[in-house]
């Protein structure tokens, strides 16, 4: 078991610490830099807000 | 076109400071091998090979992709069909992610290649690891010859 109380070998998220089945980026289970969909998204800046909710 | 994102994630030309930086889809090669979910696993691969490839993307009629096939999977059974060997539903990105970005995060999940696609799934192209770290460097040398030069 971890500090956390999760068990040793749970795959979790290196930046928001939720548990994964698979890592996002490489989708693999033993991935030491581990990190979830939402996570990934907000690094490589694909939640980004529209521009200008206008349009144009 | 439904907005600005999706302007970017098709990879159509932009204006601006940062325009001129490359990016996932300026780097992906084009020329990736793909295949058909239901062909033979023995005839894609010795396809993929003889281009110099170890990775083929699988999609169908419309581009759309389906399942990506890396060294191992290619190494399956000859009469199996791909789509038994595939990996489905890869993790896919925006060709208007920046080149850095792309290269620290393949570098950091020790990941050969990323498929890049359009909003709609379309693919683009396959972005290789030595390519991304390679242009992301030489982006850095830049950035700081440019900042030499102001000074």
């Amino acid at each position: 078991m971890t500090p956390t109380g999760e068990p040793s070998g749970t795959l979790i998220c290196t930046r928001c610490g939720v548990i994964l089945e698979l890592c996002a980026f490489c989708e693999r289970e033993e991935c030491p830099e581990a990190i979830c969909y939402r996570c990934l998204r907000i690094e490589l800046g694909e939640s980004m807000a529209e521009p200008h909710v206008h349009g144009g | 076109m439904d907005g600005k994102l999706d302007w970017l994630a098709a990879g159509l030309p932009t204006e601006g400071t940062n325009a001129a930086r490359p990016r996932a889809g300026d780097v992906a090669r084009k020329d990736v091998p793909t295949c058909r979910a239901n062909e033979p696993i023995g005839e894609v691969r010795q396809r993929v090979r003889a281009a110099g490839w170890d990775a083929c993307v699988v999609v169908n009629d419309e581009r759309v992709v389906l399942g990506l096939l890396r060294g191992a999977e290619l190494d399956t059974e000859q009469d199996e069909p791909v789509e038994r060997a595939m990996r489905p539903g890869p993790s896919t990105f925006r060709p208007h992610v920046p080149i850095e970005e792309m290269a620290q995060f393949m570098v950091a999940h020790d990941l050969p290649t990323s498929p890049i696609t359009s909003s709609d799934g379309r693919l683009i192209g396959v972005l290789r690891r030595e390519d991304a770290v390679r242009v992301a460097h030489e982006q850095h040398e830049h950035d700081e010859t440019s900042e030499e030069a102001k000074r």
